[in-house]
């Protein structure tokens, strides 16, 4: 006769699995293991994420307690890396536990010894300030044989593996259209 | 305090696995009508359901009998303060009123409610008769096991419950490569299950999971579902221990103590003797 948990639990009164320790495991270091709140416990989460990196998009298991990453370890069952990682998607962990990892934009003016904290408006506004203005004294309309161009040479891009294909294409297409032609992608270095 | 009271207590363990183990290798079984049809035991795997369905088998005797007494010496010194459920178990089977063929097809029946009988007519403690049926029936079912084990798959089989005999896992291991195998007590079994998991209810909600771990117990993980409150031990292995030589039989006996922690927390234990409804 099968049985059904229902009538397997009032028939001993207890989970066989529980009353095993008892039945082995010397009860008087039980009770006073218990009684003592001897056993501590922690709780962990596992979640999985892709590696922010590269275009490979491996599998990660991240360990969290108390809503921080404790650890991270690749995930064996993502088809695509099934465990492994690189060096850098080894070292994520550090992307989120590093005392060295910036939450602050910081500025170091030309000729200035040290960097000044800025705040995000300021950093976006100044970089796109920068850019026209590079864009601007450099752009060449016309090459020496005197045909048309329309470009500068004193801008480059590196990236970006974590785009898609449509991402990228319009990153480039928005590259292009301030003349850059020295436009790589670092999956390719 | 306790992991070296631990070392001290490995031997005891260590002793009850080999004799499970050496039993295992005798001729247990004098005929069983294996399935052989590969296809439709694939079939079942992939519906989720598990293989071996209770049955009358034909027991060698003389071997199931010199074990069931090996089986109560061994006990005798390793639960000295139940000895006097032992000497009644064994008065029981002396006197021809419980014969051990008669516990080992109970326990291979699943039929608990005769044990709890026994166990009062007798006078046994009913964790003790249950402890000696389960390790009574373990070389049988094992044997059992391999018969089928030599005929199957096993990457087709995505359950929780042993694939064979359908009984729920009492421990398992996290290989050193991160993934997790679980293993069956009741007939040896050990297969792979996904890495995040209940392997009770299936859930996979990553915000319901997690593994709980014991100060003092480094080489143990307890993984826990808050939506079904079950829990299901892992040692975690280092490369070394990741190997089939593993002796679960050690581990899980040494490891008991962590059910009381896990309970502690909150969760439930499953049962060893329930097995899955799947069939």
């Amino acid at each position: 006769m099968e049985l059904t948990r229902r009538g397997f639990l009032t028939s001993t009164g207890v989970g066989f699995g529980a009353s095993l320790g008892l039945l082995l495991g010397r009860p008087e270091r039980l009770q006073a293991a218990t009684a003592a709140g001897q056993f501590k416990t922690r709780l962990t989460r596992e979640t999985t994420t892709i590696c922010p990196y590269c275009a490979v998009g491996c599998g990660i298991i991240v360990h969290s307690r108390d809503d921080k990453v404790v650890n991270t370890e690749g995930d064996p069952e993502h088809p695509i890396n099934e465990g492994s990682l690189c060096p850098k998607g080894a070292s994520l962990y550090q992307l989120a536990n590093n005392e060295k990892r910036l939450k602050k934009v910081l500025y170091r003016a030309p000729g200035e010894g040290e960097f000044q904290e800025k705040d995000w408006y300021w950093a976006a506004k100044e970089i796109a300030k920068r850019i026209k203005k590079t864009r601007d004294e450099t752009f060449t309309e016309k090459n020496a044989k005197g045909q048309v161009v329309n470009r500068t040479t004193a801008i480059a891009s590196v990236g970006s593996a974590a785009l898609d294909n449509e991402e990228c294409w319009l990153y480039q297409a928005f590259l292009r259209a301030m003349g850059l032609v020295y436009i790589e992608h670092q999956a390719r270095i | 305090m306790f992991q070296d009271e631990q070392k001290n207590s490995d031997a005891w363990a260590a002793d009850f696995s080999q004799m499970i183990e050496a039993v295992s290798c005798k001729q247990l079984l004098n005929n069983f009508p294996l399935p052989t049809d590969k296809d439709q035991l694939h079939q079942l795997l992939e519906a989720g359901k598990y293989l071996f369905v209770p049955q009358e088998l034909e027991i060698n005797q003389p071997v199931l009998e010199e074990y069931f007494e090996s089986l109560l010496i061994a006990l005798g010194k390793i639960l000295p303060d139940k000895g006097e459920d032992l000497d009644n178990l064994d008065r029981a089977y002396r006197s021809g009123q419980l014969p051990a063929q008669q516990i080992l097809r109970a326990t291979i029946s699943n039929s608990w409610s005769e044990l709890k009988v026994w166990s009062q007519n007798f006078s046994i403690d009913t964790n003790v008769l249950q402890f000696v049926s389960l390790s009574l029936a373990r070389p049988f079912r094992q044997q059992i096991a391999k018969s089928f084990l030599a005929h199957i798959d096993l990457w087709l089989w995505h359950q929780g419950f042993c694939p064979i005999c359908g009984h729920w896992p009492v421990l398992g291991r996290l290989l050193y490569n991160g993934k997790k195998e679980l293993w069956c007590c009741c007939c040896g079994t050990r297969w792979n299950f996904v890495r995040i998991g209940c392997n009770f209810c299936n859930n996979k909600n990553h915000d319901d999971l997690g593994f709980l771990t014991v100060d003092g117990y480094d080489k143990y993980r307890i993984y826990v579902c808050d939506k079904c409150k079950r829990y299901q031990k892992f040692f975690v292995c280092s490369e070394d221990q990741s190997g089939e030589e593993f002796d679960y039989d050690k581990e899980y006996l040494l490891s008991v103590e962590l059910d009381q922690a896990a309970i502690g927390a909150g969760f439930v234990a499953e049962p060893v003797g329930m097995v899955s409804t799947a069939n």
